[in-house]
């Protein structure tokens, strides 16, 4: 065995790593297609209010996201409503309030070196407990996905063809709206807070690259996300560095080759 | 003609989107087979009135009926089809093929996991074919001409067999050939396969030669007329003034 899967927290860190990689592109595709990927900037905000208030409180963090996340989206929706014609504005507003309750809880306690690791994520700190949430959950994500693919696909696409096509496009939002939060809420261990959206949207853009079928862009985007999550765990690994940092780069290094590619095969 | 054969009912439907009120009890009845063109100035609530027809929008008071059932009961969509005004405003770069978007209608005779059987193959090939589009199967939506892409927005709405299809403003941008193709099209859907169609149009000197119908939208009211015996000049008078004459462009 590498030396690199001898460690156990590292097992678990690739292990929970697999699971975030196909997650966060099969919801990010959806998200930026409607172009709505500002959603996972704001979530992500949000969560590090939970984060900060799960530690001050003692209280188990990604739980602690995961309630404050789900409770922001529905405000997200709420809000849309109101201001029915400017829905970034709700995206602001919500996100302006995750990072300003963020900032006092954080200022409040002594945790900051504990909420650094869930800003960059960690490695070395994925607990046991940590795996087998995201584990858990995001098995619950992937079948949900798979199992309304066609439907956020239509919607995705033309939400109002979709709904006199007989897809219940109501409860579609709704669920999809969790799915969101529940994403972010346990992929922020792994690649951390402030790359959590990067990691939803740069494989899927990458992917975009190659112009081909709906199927095969799904796919791909998850390939992409796959690869960017591994080459960076092992990377953070030997360089000790945070490994939030070196999936994202990852990523990015992924996306210019591919579009450097495409640009030269169209030539 | 019995009840049956009724396939839109506006039943005295009043409707405005705040206090202006755009129609007031206006009662419209289509039946199996017509082919009826949609006319009326820019805001005359064309589109207002095709949303109102499908339960997009609701009326403020009266009832509109597809099929004799109110329309907010109605559950057989797989028999409607509808072309929006703005659909090929979409997402030029969006990831999908001509055969999945047209796929994706049937989604309601799908089961439970949506899987495609040869079944739904054979409805998109018969779809696609009737449109002339079968050769294009594989391509992105964003790589078609916009003559291209409305006929795959046709063939989307034909992959269900639908009974009636809404059509808003569907020639705005196709070139004169392509429009000549297009009405080919629709009178093979109403003619041969019986398909009750609805449109919405600018173009009234073509429209009262294509269709069989015509409803003139304005002043809260709609007008019906048949269309040998609809006059397109008196008609524009009617709305403009004297001094406007149509013009007759010669296809
Ligand atoms: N969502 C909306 N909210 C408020 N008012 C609206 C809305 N949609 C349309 N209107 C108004 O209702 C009127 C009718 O609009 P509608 O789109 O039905 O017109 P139309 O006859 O289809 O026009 P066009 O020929 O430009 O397509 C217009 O005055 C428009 O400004
Ligand atoms: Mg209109």
């Amino acid at each position: 065995m590498p030396e690199i899967l001898q460690y156990g927290f590292m097992q678990r860190a690739f292990l929970a790593g697999v699971v975030v990689a196909l997650i966060c592109p099969a919801i990010g595709i959806f998200l930026t297609l409607r172009r709505l990927s500002m959603i996972g900037d704001t979530l992500s905000h949000v969560a590090l209010a939970g984060v900060a208030g799960g530690i001050l409180l003692n209280f188990y963090p990604i739980y602690m996201a995961l309630i404050l996340t789900l409770l922001a989206s529905f405000g997200i929706e709420l809000l849309r409503k109101e201001f029915h014609q400017y829905a970034e504005i709700s995206l602001a507003v919500v996100l302006s309030f995750g990072i300003g309750l963020a900032t006092i809880l954080i200022s409040l306690g002594g945790a900051g070196a504990q909420v650094f690791s869930y800003l960059f994520g960690s490695v070395t700190l994925v607990t046991s407990r940590d795996m087998l949430s995201i584990l858990i959950l995001g098995a619950i994500i992937m079948a949900t996905v798979l199992f309304y693919y066609r439907q956020l696909f239509y919607m995705a696409f033309d939400e109002t063809a979709a709904r006199l096509a007989g897809v219940p496009v109501k409860r579609i939002n709704m669920i999809f709206t969790i799915l969101v939060a529940v994403t972010i809420s346990i992929s922020m261990r792994i690649v951390g807070i402030l790359m959590v959206s990067s990691l939803m949207v740069i494989p899927v853009a990458t992917s975009l690259q190659l112009k081909k079928s709906f199927l095969v862009t799904f796919i791909a985007s998850l390939c992409f996300g796959l690869i960017s999550v591994l080459a960076g765990l092992t990377i953070s690994f030997y360089a000790s560095l945070a490994p939030g940092g070196t999936i994202v780069m990852t990523s990015v290094g992924i996306l210019i080759i591919v579009a450097a590619i495409q640009r030269l095969m169209s030539n | 003609m019995t009840v049956l054969s009724e396939v839109i009912t506006l039943h005295n439907v009043t409707f405005g989107y705040d206090e202006i009120t755009l129609l007031r009890d206006v009662n419209f009845q289509v039946q199996h087979g017509e082919f009826w063109g949609i006319v009326g100035p820019n805001g005359s609530a064309k589109s207002t009135l095709l949303k109102l027809m499908l339960g997009l929008l609701k009326p403020q008071s009266g009832t509109c009926s597809l099929f004799g059932t109110p329309v907010g009961e109605f559950r057989k969509w797989d028999q409607i089809g509808y072309i929006p005004q703005n659909v090929r405003e979409f997402n030029m770069g969006f990831p999908a093929t001509v055969k999945e978007m047209v796929s994706a209608n049937l989604i309601s005779q799908m089961g439970a996991f949506k899987w495609m059987n040869a079944h739904h193959r054979k409805k998109v090939e018969e779809a696609l074919h009737i449109v002339g589009m079968e050769a294009y199967a594989a391509r992105r939506i964003g790589q078609l001409s916009g003559g291209q892409q409305q006929r795959v927005f046709i063939a989307r709405t034909l992959v269900n067999s639908p009974k009636v299809i809404f059509m808003d403003e569907p020639l705005v941008g196709v070139d004169v050939e392509s429009q000549e193709k297009f009405y080919e099209l629709m009178e093979k859907l109403n003619r041969q396969m019986g398909i009750t169609l609805i449109m919405v149009s600018h173009d009234i000197g073509v429209v009262s030669e294509r269709t069989s119908h015509i409803a003139c939208v304005g002043k809260e009211k709609l007008f019906v007329h048949d269309a040998n015996t609809f006059n397109p000049e008196e008609y524009l008078e009617s709305i403009y003034g004297e001094k406007t004459r149509l013009v007759h462009h010669a296809h």
